[in-house]
């Protein structure tokens, strides 16, 4: 997939405005969720959001290899991230969300990490099965945040093939992006409805033909988008 | 000396009908056992009500938005069916509380299964959301379930 840096911010900043409501994303946010091991709370932290269990232990060691302002007193969670809950250390917790919110060093090191975790790997789904154009490559990406892939049961539900199967790219990604769409807005547990805002942006630039991303600003949730 | 003794022995008798007779009042009188002072049962409504409707009316909500607001929502449930098991609990006799009490183990740990299943966006943002929408609509189900019993042991137990 050969995005310019150009589309490759637009797709960032696409990303950003769906998951925290704001174009240059919200490097210091903090949520406590349900969701570590034993259905344990754990933190979740950052502009694409990484976990307490999952991966948060990678990005500081990144951060205090990168010597910003708070890596030192960072540097001894290291050996706790993960291993001991940290939910309830006030301290932790403030020097996350001062480093998101104050260092522009925590900044540039979310975007290596996250670009690292869910960009790349994105991308890499995207060129083996054939696809190529900017919009598609948005789509991909979006998917891989919001579901942590392509899922395999939207896919059952279309029969377009990829572009590596021999089907055509746009009718799939148009396939996939109804499907998604469908199952979002006619989901049994209703929370998830509101969340068609992306579809509802996708679809938008499908009907404009924006197949290369050039036509902008292009309007996410709401919030206008136009790489800069 | 005699005497005294008939006369305990008949006031002891009338005291032990007059109990016999009556039907316990479990919230009339405070006791020692009683788990929570009557008539103190804490409101959640409102901030429930206001974080709904938030919810409901807010033009741009972003997936961190809606994931914090359903956890919110999600743990408010919780707490109401924590305040509804606990009533239930001191209107119940010994043998009783042991029977609930095992019955609401069980429920949740089914509750993290059913609400863990849920979850097919496994690494995704919106992870958070199927697991807190799931959580929250098993955990109100329940909540209604111990309201009715509730309501029907006080029912049982006021005096006519």
């Amino acid at each position: 997939m050969n995005l310019t840096a150009q589309q490759k911010r637009i797709c960032e900043q696409v990303i950003n405005v769906f998951e925290t409501g704001s174009v240059q994303g919200d490097y210091s946010s903090i949520s406590i969720f349900p969701d570590g091991p034993g259905k344990i709370p754990q933190v979740t932290y950052g502009r694409s959001q990484t976990t307490e269990y999952g991966n948060l232990d990678e990005l500081i060691q990144m951060y205090v290899d990168a010597n910003g302002t708070h890596s030192e007193e960072l540097r001894p969670y290291l050996e706790k991230i993960g291993v001991t809950a940290l939910v309830d250390d006030n301290k932790f917790k403030r020097l996350l969300r001062d480093a998101g919110k104050n260092d522009p060093k925590m900044r540039q090191i979310q975007d290596e990490f996250f670009d690292q975790r869910y960009f790349q790997p994105a991308m890499a789904w995207a060129d083996q099965n054939g696809f190529k154009l900017p919009l598609s490559a948005l789509v991909v990406y979006d998917s891989f945040i919001h579901s942590g892939s392509i899922p395999e049961f939207l896919r059952k539900r279309f029969a377009e093939r990829p572009p590596a199967k021999g089907g055509n790219e746009k009718n799939w990604v148009e396939q996939y992006v109804e499907t998604r769409s469908k199952w979002l807005a006619n989901h049994s547990n209703a929370v998830l409805h509101p969340t068609v805002y992306r579809t509802k942006c996708f679809k938008q630039q499908i009907s404009k033909g924006n197949w290369d991303l050039s036509q902008l600003p292009i309007k996410a949730n709401g919030v206008n988008v136009s790489g800069q | 000396m005699a005497r005294q003794a008939l006369s305990l022995l008949l006031i002891f008798f009338v005291f032990a009908l007059a109990s016999a007779c009556v039907p316990p009042q479990r919230d009339a009188v405070e006791s020692p056992s009683q788990l929570v002072p009557d008539g103190w049962k804490p409101s959640l409504e409102q901030v429930q009500t206001t974080i709904q409707d938030e919810l409901d009316t807010k033009a741009q909500k972003s997936q961190q938005y809606l994931n914090r607001t359903s956890q919110n929502l999600a743990d408010l449930t919780d707490a109401q069916l924590f305040i509804t098991y606990t009533l239930l609990v001191q209107n119940l006799d010994g043998k009783e509380q042991k029977t609930l009490f095992d019955e609401q183990k069980n429920w949740l740990a089914k509750r993290d299964e059913l609400a863990q299943s849920a979850v097919v966006s496994k690494g995704g943002s919106l992870a958070p959301l199927e697991y807190a929408g799931a959580f929250r609509q098993l955990t109100e189900k329940r909540l209604t379930e111990l309201e009715q019993r509730l309501a029907q042991m006080l029912k049982k137990a006021s005096p006519k």
